[in-house]
């Protein structure tokens, strides 16, 4: 699923109230979208991005994102201007919640995640990135640096799940976890 | 600068005023005006009163300027009867240009589908003479959000008793904004918020509202903030550029000149208590660095 957000939301994407509207505009949007898709947002053409409107827009959208019943994986492509980026990158330090940033060609298949990540989480995407679809039972056995127990590889992909930068799926019993794109760099 | 109001000279217009000593020989031979006078003069006359605070000379009301301040009814310009031009549909370029704002209706378009409103036109005019003043579309867009953020904040706390007004000037590598209101100021709007309720100084209030995450609403129930983020808007419009910054709020003025800009920057004066709070964002291109009159 493509949003054009130029053609949907206007070119100058600004204001805390534009942006709760434009957030339960994304949402109508995005309704019939089926779970566990990713949604890219194209900012291509647009002229205009602030820090209100991202805050206004991007807070409960990840939240409405995360929820079980609508299960969406957002990546924010095409931002034209790296001080939009920054913006990105404050409201993910304010919320905790990381984004998916690419640019290029949609669908992407290369993005960087804006936002903190403790170290663990980090080596946790490291490894889903690595080996593809895994359960933490799997990285416990594979994971060769240190050792791991499942139970805590479990809790970090579950973080990561949470903050929309792998996706999930049930297999049998097991819950299967893989990168929501092939590669996802960390900024900084 | 001879003959020229700029906003220094309306700081001392106001300290002589406070100090009964007569200004309306000094004012009549006044000339020239730079926009953030303008701007300031025109509070300091809404607030003191017509008989304070004389009108200003034929010359700068006559002016480009003056002019485009004509064209709109304010308290804070030249006059507030509302039988004026309608606003313009057009999106020609301007050197310069006035609007009077009270809502914040007035800001926000529903759909990109509808009719731009006036504000957006007035936006889009900005856009474009801050281009052919000389900036690329990227940097004249970051001042179009810087604009939009102060004239938010004004219609958002200020709880003015007129409208706020906002002006812009572009021309010869440089671009300009004010946004300025008659309302409550920094600190009374910051002390409503508990978080800020120890505040007792304007130049504490003008300095805690330039920190990212700082609003009158405080924080969410997470500890994130609810907003707080125009100012930041404002130095990263200034990214990279000669610029000056002025912020005036209750009996304190900070400004920022250079080419370093942040919320813990400039330097603090003094300055007679005026009501409500008063934005200067000056971008200037390297170019154009030192011209040949103030921009001030």
């Amino acid at each position: 699923m493509i949003v054009p957000m130029a053609a949907t939301f206007g070119k100058h994407l600004q204001g805390k109230l534009p942006g709760k509207k434009h957030f339960a505009k994304l949402c109508e949007v995005l309704s019939n979208v089926p779970p566990n898709s990713i949604v890219f947002l194209d900012f291509k053409d647009v002229e205009i991005v602030t820090g209100s409107w991202v805050n206004a827009v991007f807070a409960p959208f990840f939240h409405w994102a995360g929820d079980d019943q609508i299960d969406l994986f957002p990546v924010i492509c095409n931002l034209a201007d790296k001080h939009w980026v920054d913006e990105f990158a404050l409201v993910a330090d304010w919320t905790h919640k990381c984004f998916l940033v690419a640019d290029g060609p949609i669908p992407a298949k290369r993005a960087k995640a804006i936002g903190p990540l403790d170290p663990g989480q980090k080596i946790t995407l490291d490894a889903v990135i690595e080996f593809g679809a895994v359960t933490g039972a799997e990285l416990e056995r594979q994971w060769k640096p240190e050792a791991i127990r499942a139970t805590a590889w479990n809790n970090r992909l579950r973080d990561l799940y949470d903050k929309r930068l792998i996706r999930r799926e049930r297999r049998g019993r097991e819950q299967v976890y893989s990168p929501v794109l092939k590669e996802i760099d960390f900024d900084g | 600068m001879n003959g020229w109001l700029t906003a220094e000279q309306v700081e001392h217009i106001q300290w002589a005023v406070q100090r009964n000593r007569p200004v309306g020989e000094f004012v009549k031979d006044l000339r020239h005006a730079t926009l953030p006078a303008l701007m300031e003069y025109g509070c300091l006359r809404a607030s003191m009163g017509p008989t304070a605070i004389p009108t200003l000379p034929a010359a700068i009301i006559e002016s480009p300027l003056g002019q485009s301040l004509d064209e709109i009814p304010s308290r804070i310009g030249l006059h507030d009867s509302q039988n004026h031009n309608e606003k313009p549909s057009r999106v020609d370029i301007r050197t310069s240009e006035f609007f009077s704002i009270s809502t914040q209706d007035e800001l926000d378009s529903e759909s990109p589908d509808l009719t731009p409103t006036p504000w957006q036109l007035y936006a889009i005019r900005f856009s474009r003479s801050a281009q052919a003043a000389g900036f690329n579309a990227t940097v004249a867009n970051g001042l179009v959000a810087a604009l939009y953020e102060m004239a938010h904040n004004a219609v958002e706390h200020a709880e003015s008793p007129c409208p706020a007004l906002v002006g812009f000037q572009a021309e010869n590598g440089v671009a300009l904004f004010c946004v300025g209101d008659l309302g409550r100021g920094l600190l009374a709007s910051l002390r409503t918020c508990s978080d800020y309720a120890h505040l007792t100084k304007h130049d504490e209030a003008i300095a805690t509202a330039l920190q990212e995450g700082v609003t009158r609403y405080g924080r969410k129930r997470d500890g994130s903030p609810q907003s707080g983020v125009g100012f930041r808007q404002v130095f990263r419009a200034l990214t990279d550029f000669n610029g000056h910054l002025r912020f005036r709020s209750g009996d304190y003025c900070l400004e920022m000149l250079g080419s370093d800009f942040g919320p813990n920057l400039g330097e603090f004066r003094g300055l007679p208590l005026l009501p409500g709070f008063q934005v200067t964002v000056c971008c200037r291109t390297r170019a154009n660095s030192s011209g040949d009159h103030p921009d001030v």
